[in-house]
């Protein structure tokens, strides 16, 4: 299978190569015979397109199997690694709760924030040997409890969990995940885990590129979908609606997929909020461990053989121009 | 500790091969990729090329080709970034931090600033040179409260003990709640060393529980308390600006800690009382209280590896294509 299909883009260098290499081609022809005089054009022309066909060929092949190195092609499964998550040990939870206006939405009895705070301090019971942090995030992510044993500081701050915890504006769940890649800590060995908890309307920020370095690190993300398809209109404090710019009252909307993508690259799972068996799927979920294995881990690409070869390409492109054919050039 | 290994060495012997491969492409005599053309019989040295920037520009494509060559033949070494980290086997302790941030702890016994701001500076240095244990700070004054739970994050912790003002919990000396705090908290950890570090310069005037019931919490549940009492006797200056009204209080203040309380509770959790009389001797207390509660480690070394061979491959094609593509573009190279 190959790891990194992308590189053959690449083989487009072969055009300007094909092209320019032409062009010398004919136009090296011509200067020859103004270089080479009348008397020996003849033969200097023919070896010029032997010699002009087999570095045109050799300096291709070093092209090609360069890129076939790039690709990291492997065979076999690919699967076979060695496990490198144990599906049981000691666990890091990080829970990074999105705080923007419109987790206020009531499409979730009580709301999307209360809900996903009730959610969270029932898996903190829940889970025996792990430790806890929370971060929260809008336009900017913010560590509000580094990851500690001690579940009574969670608890205290779940009671004071609310969207007027920071006063930067937008939503940006890259920030988020990394904020919560962030607050691991080192010198462990633990699984460690993100739960993520948002309505996935992300107003800026890439989320891939962040699950992608979750990846990286062997962090599993689960998602939490806060709120529904058919969405609800936002609550103030002093009982309004939230407006948008032309007066109109906002409709807020879960959007799925890039949670989902999230969970799916990180090897872990999306769940909603609304689920009733949310809390024993989640508890079971995170229990069992990522099912993805970390590339690192897996067969290791076979680079070595186009490697060698792109190298003797290029030696023999070298070859073909400083060796003297039949004493001529 | 990060350095760049290669996974199989043996490879390298091939550089050797590049000054000789070097040699035969560009020194020899009888080299081909030249027209030879004489236009007399010539007995004389042979010509050296003038200086030019053209010629230069030929040599130095060249050497991009050459540095390419090398790059390859590095990368099929497998060049791999290997980083060592320090894995943990053994469970640290936990300490809990539990300082005074009543007024008297303005007083300007302690230089440079006063008390509140030498503790501070002390406690950091003690973090600093924390490794594998989780500290956690418990403020208090008439109230206690927990400024950040035992965690190994130090980074997050400093940045508590950075935040910390005096006089934010009202005025008054709480000692008995710092210490019920900071059992309530230490309650879930599952160290088997737990420890409360006291600091504080006052008597218990205020808060709903007894120091000494607060410490016979503390001992039940196997949490040893070290009391530190601040201050120097006698009468001593006391300024302190409120950052949020701008008053500024000026007095002098006789200090005095209970150090028959604090002598108690710290025998009572097995601990031990250390009165600090200048920011010198804080330092060497909590170096004592280092040294005294130094946790067996047991310590294992992963080494994780990154591999770059693409990279070199990367770097090394581009060098190639470039000088390719510089030679014929640039240079107009009519030979091969």
């Amino acid at each position: 299978m190959i790891r990194y299909p992308e590189v053959f883009w690449l083989f487009l260098v072969l055009l300007p190569y094909l092209i320019i290499s032409l062009i010398r081609y004919r136009t090296g022809k011509r200067d020859l015979k103004a270089l080479g005089g009348k008397w020996r054009e003849a033969r200097l022309l023919d070896l010029y397109t032997v010699k002009w066909f087999f570095s045109f060929l050799f300096f291709s092949l070093f092209i090609v199997f360069t890129i076939l190195a790039l690709s990291g092609f492997q065979t076999g499964s690919g699967e076979t690694g060695e496990e490198s998550n144990p599906s049981s040990g000691d666990l890091d939870i990080v829970f990074t709760v999105d705080v923007s206006r419109s987790m206020l939405c009531g499409d979730i009895l009580p709301s999307r924030l209360e809900r996903s705070a009730v959610v969270i301090g029932g898996l903190i019971e829940h889970l025996d040997r792990s430790k806890y942090g929370i971060t929260v995030f809008k336009g900017e992510s913010v560590r509000i409890i580094p990851l500690t044993e001690d579940i009574e500081s969670i608890h205290n701050f779940l009671g004071s969990l609310d969207t007027e915890l920071l006063t930067s504006p937008g939503s940006n769940i890259e920030n988020g995940i990394n904020g919560a890649i962030n607050s691991f800590t080192k010198g462990e060995e633990r699984r460690r885990v993100i739960i993520l908890f948002s309505d996935g309307e992300p107003l800026s920020g890439n989320i891939q590129k962040a699950a992608e370095r979750a990846k990286q690190e062997e962090i599993v993300i689960y998602t939490v979908g806060a709120g529904t398809s058919p969405g609800g209109t936002i609550p103030l404090a002093d009982g309004t609606l939230v407006t948008d710019n032309s007066g109109n009252i906002v409709v807020t909307r879960l959007e799925k997929a890039s949670l989902e993508a999230a969970a799916g690259i990180t090897g872990g799972e999306f769940f909603m909020l609304s689920d009733p068996a949310i809390y024993n799927k989640l508890a079971g979920a995170v229990e069992r461990g990522g099912n993805l294995l970390p590339w690192e881990n897996t067969k290791i690409d076979l680079y070595r053989g186009f490697l060698i070869a792109a190298v003797l390409f290029l030696l023999s492109y070298f070859g073909v121009r400083v060796i003297k054919w039949k004493d001529i050039f | 500790m990060n350095r760049l290994i290669f996974e199989m060495p043996l490879f390298l012997v091939f550089l050797f091969f590049i000054p000789p491969t070097v040699y035969f492409c560009h020194f020899r005599k009888d080299r081909g990729g030249r027209l030879l053309a004489a236009f007399s019989i010539w007995k004389e040295d042979s010509f050296t090329p003038p200086f030019s920037i053209k010629r230069v520009l030929g040599i130095f494509s060249q050497v991009l080709y050459w540095i390419g060559a090398v790059l390859f033949i590095a990368a099929l070494a497998g060049p791999m970034f290997a980083a060592k980290e320090r894995i943990f086997l053994s469970r640290g302790m936990d300490i809990m931090i539990v300082i005074d941030e009543s007024l008297s702890m303005a007083a300007g016994d302690f230089p440079p600033e006063n008390r509140f701001e030498s503790a501070k500076d002390v406690v950091r240095g003690f973090i600093g040179r924390l490794e594998n244990d989780s500290a956690g700070l418990i403020s208090f004054a008439r109230d206690a409260a927990l400024r950040i739970p035992p965690t190994l994050d130090y980074d997050t912790l400093l940045k508590r003990i950075d935040d910390l003002e005096l006089i934010q919990l009202g005025d008054g000396t709480a000692i008995g709640s710092g210490i019920a705090l900071s059992c309530l908290h230490l309650r879930n950890s599952t160290a088997v060393e737990k420890v409360i570090i006291l600091l504080t310069d006052g008597d218990n005037n205020a808060g709903e529980i007894m120091p000494r019931s607060a410490a016979d919490l503390a001992a039940r549940m196997g949490i040893r308390i070290y009391a530190i009492g601040i201050g120097s006797d006698g009468e001593v200056p006391l300024e302190y600006t409120d950052p949020e009204t701008g008053i500024t209080r000026r007095g002098t203040y006789i200090s005095g800690y209970n150090e028959t309380l604090l002598k108690e509770i710290s025998s009572t959790t097995g601990g031990r009382y250390f009165a600090a009389a200048s920011p010198g001797a804080l330092t060497a207390i909590f170096n004592t209280i280092e040294s005294m509660e130094a946790v067996e480690k047991r310590v294992k070394v992963n080494i994780t590896t990154v591999r770059l061979y693409r990279e070199f491959i990367f770097a090394g094609f581009i060098l190639i294509l470039s000088g390719f593509f510089f030679r014929k573009l640039v240079l107009g190279e009519v030979f091969l």
